[in-house]
């Protein structure tokens, strides 16, 4: 019991941003349908806070990050800040 | 193969002929160059020749004969009419071109020539031969196969670029990119991308940047000549890009510049900041699109409870006032009665019963019919009443008869018991002395009893009551006809 919503939990978690807006765009929209009863409502209603939550955290939870690869002594790759130089306001 | 012999007239063809056959066999001109053109030209059925072009002469027929000339030689050539309407350019003389085509030796003429299938100017030419070439290749293998191309993650969580670091194509890109997505994670790949060896280095890039996780490669330079852009035609970094794990945008150059590796890729950008665009959404709008999703989702499931609760509301209403509750019973009970009525109701219901029945009305109360029904019934009453009073007629005079014939037994014997008697003679009444004569035999009736007499006299009848003083005669007994003296009893 718990299993199945442990992996569903991080599967959601593993799916991709558009992945979890189609989802909520579908629950909001069977939830506008109205053709739900209340207790599914309800459901459908904290699956698409859930999806919207993630959503936006996965639109959030990117840090600028800019990095160059670059290959180490003994033959690694290594990622290390990037800063394209000068002509930035070009 | 036969060959002639000339027998000489008294020799023995037998000895010349051993001399002969020790001779090497001579080869017919026809024989040999058949034997060449077997042996060269299916080796050389498709080949791609750089040269000079001289000796151009055209034909009134289209057709375009040259020689292709270098340093060491010359091959004739020819551009037969069909293939020259689609040459995208004039050849002229003197012109440096790579010619493609076959080798044909031509057995009349005794020479060889190439017959030339396609032709472009060399530079140019010798480039866009590689890039055929290549070309070809990745088609053979299928790696320009349309359906091999995927499509573009919605939101990159991490973009990796293969480009030169110091270059203005990464700056644009990184510009655009992350003013559309400002948190947008970027990897760079360092590498050249021109100059010698420069496609190798691009190719180490793609490769590193695959094995980081990113989820799309982005494989970029700025515009440049066509030497400058030649490292990405370069057929292993293409198989490099085809091999990626992930989708690949190419943008290499300006938008007229197609090298390999955008037709291998999944993309083709026409620019740096093109790809930008094509990697990355508008997160502001990104954002906005959760927030409608989000406030159309608060307002359904409000939609929900809204409707749930007014239900509700609707059926406490109803369970606390039970006259509701009978009201709409009644109401139901009404309606099903109604239509219980309506539908007994319906077979007079139509227009033409209606109809009917107005005309039925209206007929009956027809003023002549009247008049006409009122006449038969007085006729029928007259008619009953003649009937009637001929009838009545009939049974009154019966009736009076039969009273009468009651009435007379009845005053006879009233009479006869008050003294009157009957005379009667064989059975007949005798009421006139004339009926009876002497010596008859004669009963009288009395009130009680009878007697038998026998006439002994009789007179001539004018007197019915011979000595009687009374002054009043009793008319009644006399009209009678008795001939009886009631005296005679009394006394």
């Amino acid at each position: 019991m718990n299993q199945p919503s442990e992996r569903t939990a991080q599967a959601e978690a593993e799916e991709t941003y558009d992945a979890l807006v189609v989802r909520l765009e579908r629950v909001v929209a069977e939830l506008e349908s109205g053709q739900l009863g209340l207790e599914q409502s309800i459901e459908k209603f904290a699956e698409g806070v859930r999806l919207a939550r993630d959503a936006s955290r996965k639109l959030d939870e990117a840090e600028r990050r800019v990095e160059l690869l670059v290959r180490t002594a003994d033959g690694d790759e290594e990622a290390v800040p990037f800063e394209p130089e000068a002509g930035r306001g070009s | 193969m036969t060959r002639p012999r000339r027998p000489e007239i008294g020799t023995t063809g037998d000895l010349f002929a051993e001399r002969e056959r020790a001779l090497p066999r001579p080869w017919s001109v026809g024989e040999l160059t058949r034997a060449l053109r077997n042996a060269v030209e299916p080796k050389f059925r498709d080949v791609w020749v750089a040269g000079e072009i001289a000796n151009l002469r055209r034909q009134a027929s289209g057709h375009v004969y040259f020689s292709l000339k270098d340093p060491e030689a010359v091959i004739g050539a020819v551009l037969w009419a069909s293939q020259g309407r689609r040459l995208g350019f004039a050849l002229e003389e003197g012109q440096e071109v790579i010619a493609r085509g076959f080798v044909e030796i031509y057995p009349p003429h005794g020479k060889y020539q190439l017959v030339v299938q396609e032709v472009e100017p060399r530079g140019a030419g010798a480039a866009a031969l590689m890039l055929q070439q290549v070309k070809e290749r990745l088609q053979a293998d299928g790696l320009l196969d349309p359906a091999r191309k995927r499509p573009l993650p919605f939101v990159p969580r991490r973009v990796g670029v293969a480009t030169s670091p110091t270059g203005a194509a990464v700056r644009d890109f990184l510009r655009v990119l992350h003013g559309r997505f400002p948190s947008l994670p970027v990897l760079v790949a360092p590498c050249r991308v021109q100059g010698e060896g420069a496609a190798s280095t691009v190719a180490s890039a793609v490769r590193a940047l695959c094995r980081a996780r990113v989820d799309v490669v982005v494989v970029t330079r700025g515009g440049g000549s066509a030497e400058e852009l030649a490292p990405f035609n370069d057929e292993r970094l293409a198989r490099v890009i085809a091999a990626c794990p992930v989708p690949v945008v190419s943008a290499v150059g300006h938008e007229i510049d197609v090298t390999v590796a955008d037709l291998v890729a999944d993309v083709r950008a026409a620019t740096p900041t093109h790809a930008a665009q094509l990697v990355a959404p508008v997160r502001e709008e990104l954002v906005a699109r959760v927030a409608a999703l989000r406030a159309r989702l608060d307002r359904a499931l409000a939609g929900v409870l809204d409707a749930r609760r007014s239900e509700l509301r609707a059926l406490r209403a109803e369970l606390a006032d039970p006259a509701h509750l009978l009201s709409r019973e009644r109401h139901r009970l009404d309606d099903l009665l109604h239509r219980g009525a309506a539908s007994a109701r319906a077979p007079f219901r139509s227009e033409r019963d209606r109809l009917d029945g107005l005309r039925a009305v209206l007929v009956r109360s027809d003023p002549r019919r009247r008049v006409r029904e009122l006449r038969a019934r007085f006729e029928a009453g007259a008619l009953r009443l003649g009937a009637w009073q001929s009838k009545t007629f009939r049974r009154e005079a019966m009736r009076v008869e039969r009273l009468r014939s009651r009435l007379e037994p009845a005053n006879v014997a009233k009479l006869l018991s008050r003294g009157f008697s009957l005379v009667l003679r064989e059975g007949h009444l005798v009421s006139r002395s004339a009926q009876a004569s002497e010596g008859d035999d004669v009963r009288i009736a009395l009130g009680e009893g009878w007697i038998d007499a026998r006439v002994t006299a009789r007179d001539a009848g004018e007197d019915p009551l011979p000595g009687r003083a009374r002054p009043e005669g009793d008319r009644d007994a006399g009209s009678g006809g008795a001939a009886i003296d009631p005296l005679s009893r009394r006394r």
